[in-house]
């Protein structure tokens, strides 16, 4: 493997909570309520970060030109991300928003953490709504391209789960940014989360506490650009105000997620 | 949001000037005189190859080792910093004086240095070119006083890279073995890679006679303290692109090669702490394809730089010296990543990234040495693993592998790595014709690699059954720290975590545990019956009253005055303006529930102030009984408290962690703390 920068919590105070529950193999929803406690303030200074907003609102973009006639390819352009296939596949449109967040990136010199996680959650959100499916018992109801794929759950409606599902990303990989820190470390077969099985129970844990978390942007999200289309406000400012509020509800539930 | 400082880099002749006092400075020269940090020896170039460097070449060699030497010089942050970072993201200014000042000026040279090195570091970059007035050609060991012409080069294939480790070791082979005429072209840093360079090149010479056209190396000791604050050096491809780009345009090719197995090129993260570069992407083809472009625009010509070797394993990198007959020649190279701090009697570490990626491979094809209990400091499938950093990567290491032998497909490897969708843009360019055929290519490039991992820890986990089932392995050793029990039983989750705060009635006493106090049995008392009911009712507010209703008597006292006082009255109108502030941006998100609530809490407000003030704005009378309450309440949990003196700890949580404890609705708020509390 190439060089890896890994590192370990801090031996503070603020930390000895985390690294207690994670070590007396506590529930990823306790482990996710206290190092959002310790890292809250942090994460919310950061609501703003351009990566993070450029990131959401690309996707939010290549969504919408998924719903428009005509040429895909083109529309994708006019939104800012370019892919060479005029029937563009889910890894052409992944790897097009990861081109496109990239060079806005290197042009605006806002390079940060918060960001490139959230790069990697549009990216992977986008693979995962433009892929097509195939419906077992009823081959007439395949969604054969990405654009069909993508376009069907980016309707005001379906917005709602592709906000959540960003947003879950996002804090999943915020959070286990944090705790993967200090999880191998109890690994072993007399520690609490024994060997890779024990591990990946945790982190699967985690990731579904993040989803259910995110739930709650899914209830707004749909209204919410419903609203700003209707009122003419679909544009990266708003969004960037969604973002953070957005941000700020899911920490909100995770803070009260443990109670 | 906060930018990081931008630090201002004076290099050349401006280092000796005027500039900010935080201001990086290098100079070159042949030592440390004249204030001189830094030396750049190319001492193959003029033997071997007896050219002039072109004023352009010359500034691009130049330009990589400033970059280098800086990146060295200012620290990126400790390894357990957790400031989501602020830390390594560095925002640089180079202000470099250069000999060709219109190229480097030129808005696409910059915009494309900026490009590669910006993302190979993960950091921000900006240039400013100024005539460079000296030129000390000392510094660069590059005279040729009657400035000659180049010697004809037509019998030389390939310029190429040699790093003394394995992968470009067999890349070598590779080329030499297919009778091509190779120029190799190496950075030497420190006494082992220079031996392993000298071991691998010596023996490929005894092996292929005379192909080996020529061997150029670079050096760039730095002179002084401060040099090595900061060890990644992700800048250092740059270097190596500018030295073996110099070659190729001094014997007039357009293309080099270096060799690297896809799995550490891609360096996808093998775990979730991993963020953007923290995973090098020194060979990264994002960051060799803006390199490509740079030296496309210095030599003035369309410029290639190939990797024949990223959709091979390592495992499958060595395993080409098995036909060539090469394998004895291993022990002759060097993958180590601490090859700095190492003995040439053991310059292995054993267990950094290189190392064990190494040893995987080599246990992979069955090439065990009898020299390598003596070559690796640390024997990855037995001893302990001392260092916390050192468990994290070995088993990151095994759990990746382990994740892409196990994913199903390349959707799915896509949705769930979104660095792959980057690396896909950095290969499209490279081997593989169609996005999808990449993704599949990438996919099934990682896929090998993690059934090569997983095929080497059956054959231990099998040759050393006895000693992992009696326990006979130190409990952090790699076999160790990989396996599984079922979860623990009662104790599991979050039930074990209960067991260190613990506050309940035990017969006549209440028994308290909490971590790193002495805990044990404390008299009852009516204040620790209160701190019960708080924790209980973690999270939320508890009406004194109600607090008092099983401890204190409800009763009258005496006219205690008015019920609230206007900085309170200030505090609920300050709260009511926040309140109708989120309101609105809840019906601007159309957030209902969030509606409801803010709702909820400015009727609560509303009738807080109702009951208190009378309308005209007076203030009306205390409620005596309420008053009551909360002073006995307060009066008992200090007492409470002085009953706990002895469990500090807990004092100090509980102080911290119940708010408004002198009012009449305080409340304990620590959400993440769980207690057992008792029947």
């Amino acid at each position: 493997m190439g060089h890896v920068r890994l590192g370990t919590l801090p031996k503070s105070q603020k930390w000895e909570q985390v690294v207690a529950l994670v070590g007396a193999g506590a529930e990823a929803s306790q482990v996710a309520a206290a190092t959002m406690d310790v890292v809250q303030e942090n994460l919310k200074a950061l609501s703003d970060d351009p990566a993070l907003v450029r990131s959401f609102w690309l996707l939010l973009q290549v969504s919408q030109a998924s719903r428009k006639e005509g040429n895909f390819a083109a529309a994708l352009s006019e939104a800012g991300v370019s892919v060479a296939a005029a029937a563009p596949t889910a890894a052409d449109l992944a790897s097009g928003l990861t081109t496109a967040v990239d060079a806005w990136v290197a042009s605006q010199g806002s390079r940060s953490a918060l960001g490139e996680m959230a790069e990697m959650a549009a990216a992977e959100t986008l693979a995962e709504f433009s892929q097509p499916r195939k419906m077992g018992l009823f081959p007439d109801r395949n969604v054969e391209s990405a654009q069909d794929a993508l376009a069907a759950r980016s309707t005001d409606k379906e917005f709602g789960g592709l906000a959540r599902a960003f947003f879950a990303r996002l804090t999943e990989k915020t959070l286990a940014h944090f705790i993967a820190r200090e999880l191998p470390l109890h690994s072993g077969p007399d520690q609490a989360h024994a060997g890779l099985a024990g591990q990946r129970a945790f982190e699967e844990g985690l990731r579904t506490h993040c989803q259910e978390a995110a739930r709650i942007v899914e209830k707004f999200a749909s209204g919410w650009i419903s609203k700003a289309r209707f009122e003419g406000k679909l544009d990266e400012e708003h969004a960037s105000r969604f973002v953070a509020y957005s941000l700020k509800k899911i920490r909100d539930e995770l803070t009260m997620g443990a109670k | 949001m906060n930018q990081p400082r931008t630090r201002l880099v004076l290099c050349g002749e401006l280092a000796a000037g005027a500039g900010p006092e935080d201001a990086v400075r290098v100079r070159a020269g042949p030592t440390s005189a004249d204030g001189c940090n830094l030396t750049v020896g190319i001492d193959g170039i003029e033997r071997c190859l007896t050219g002039t460097l072109p004023p352009r070449i010359e500034d691009l060699l130049l330009i990589a080792a400033y970059v280098l030497t800086a990146d060295g010089m200012v620290f990126r942050g400790d390894l357990d910093a957790v400031n989501l970072g602020a830390t390594w993201h560095r925002n640089w200014q180079f202000r470099i004086p250069v000999l060709d000042v219109e190229f480097w000026r030129q808005r696409e040279v910059t915009d494309t240095l900026c490009r590669a090195l910006g993302f190979v570091a993960d950091e921000t970059f900006g240039f400013e070119f100024v005539p460079r007035l000296v030129r000390d050609s000392r510094q660069l060991s590059l005279r040729q006083p009657d400035r000659a012409t180049y010697l004809p080069w037509d019998h030389v294939d390939s310029i190429s890279l040699l790093s003394g480790g394995l992968d470009s070791f067999s890349g070598a082979v590779d080329q030499l073995s297919q009778g091509r005429r190779v120029i190799f072209v190496s950075h030497r840093p420190s006494p082992i890679p220079i031996t392993s360079q000298d071991n691998a090149l010596r023996l490929l010479n005894e092996r292929y006679p005379g192909l080996t056209a020529a061997r150029v190396g670079i050096r760039t000791p730095r002179h002084g303290k401060g040099m090595d604050r900061e060890r990644s050096q992700r800048t250092r491809s740059f270097l190596f692109t500018a030295l073996a780009g110099a070659v190729a345009a001094l014997t007039g090719k357009d293309r080099f090669t270096f060799y690297e197995n896809g799995i550490v090129s891609f360096n996808l993260p093998v775990s979730q702490q991993v963020i953007g570069a923290a995973a090098s992407r020194t060979t990264h083809p994002l960051g060799i394809r803006d390199f490509a472009r740079l030296l496309s625009c210095v030599f003035d010509r369309p410029f290639t730089i190939e990797n024949p070797f990223l959709y091979l394993t390592r495992a499958e990198v060595i395993g080409r010296l098995i036909p060539a007959e090469m394998t004895h020649a291993i022990l002759a190279t060097n993958s180590c990543a601490h090859v700095t701090n190492r003995s040439k009697d053991e310059p292995h570490c054993g267990i950094c990234s290189q190392c064990v990626d190494r040893r995987v491979a080599l246990e992979s094809l069955g090439l065990r040495f009898e020299e390598d209990k003596k070559t690796y400091g640390h024997q990855l499938f037995s001893d302990p693993i001392a260092k916390e950093v050192d468990r994290l990567y070995a088993v990151a290491y095994v759990d990746a592998a382990d994740r892409w032998a196990t994913m199903k497909d390349p959707a799915t490897f896509l949705q769930s790595f979104g660095e792959a969708a980057r690396a896909i843009s950095g290969a499209l360019e490279a081997t593989v014709p169609s996005t999808d055929e990449t993704l599949r290519a990438l996919f099934d490039l990682h896929r090998r690699h993690g059934n090569t991992v997983a095929g080497v820890l059956d054959r231990v986990f099998g040759e050393q059954r006895r000693s992992i089932t009696s326990r006979g392995l130190p409990a952090t050793s790699l076999p160790m720290l990989l396996i599984g029990r079922d979860r623990p039983e009662s104790g599991a989750s979050a039930s074990s975590a209960t067991t260190t705060h613990v506050f309940k009635k035990d017969g006549s006493t209440w028994f308290i545990c909490f971590p790193g106090d002495p805990g044990g049995h404390i008299p009852d008392t009516l204040g620790m019956g209160v701190l019960h009911k708080l924790l209980a009712a973690n999270g939320k507010r508890v009406s004194v009253l109600d607090l008092a209703g099983n401890v204190l008597p409800r009763r009258a006292t005496r006219d205690l005055g008015d019920k609230t006082d206007a900085k309170t009255l200030g505090a609920v109108e300050k709260r009511r303006e926040a309140l109708e502030e989120q309101l609105a941006e809840a019906e601007e998100m159309t957030d209902a529930d969030a509606i409801i609530d803010i709702k909820r809490e400015l009727a609560a407000l509303a009738t807080y102030r109702n009951a208190s003030v009378v309308p005209g704005g007076r203030i009306k009378k205390e409620n005596p009984a309420m008053e009551a309450a909360r002073q006995r309440t307060r009066k008992h949990i200090a007492t409470a408290f002085q009953k706990l003196a002895d469990n500090s700890g807990l004092v100090q949580h509980l102080s911290e962690n119940i708010k408004n404890i002198h009012g009449i609705h305080p409340s304990y708020v620590s959400p993440s703390t769980v207690w057992d509390l008792g029947a």
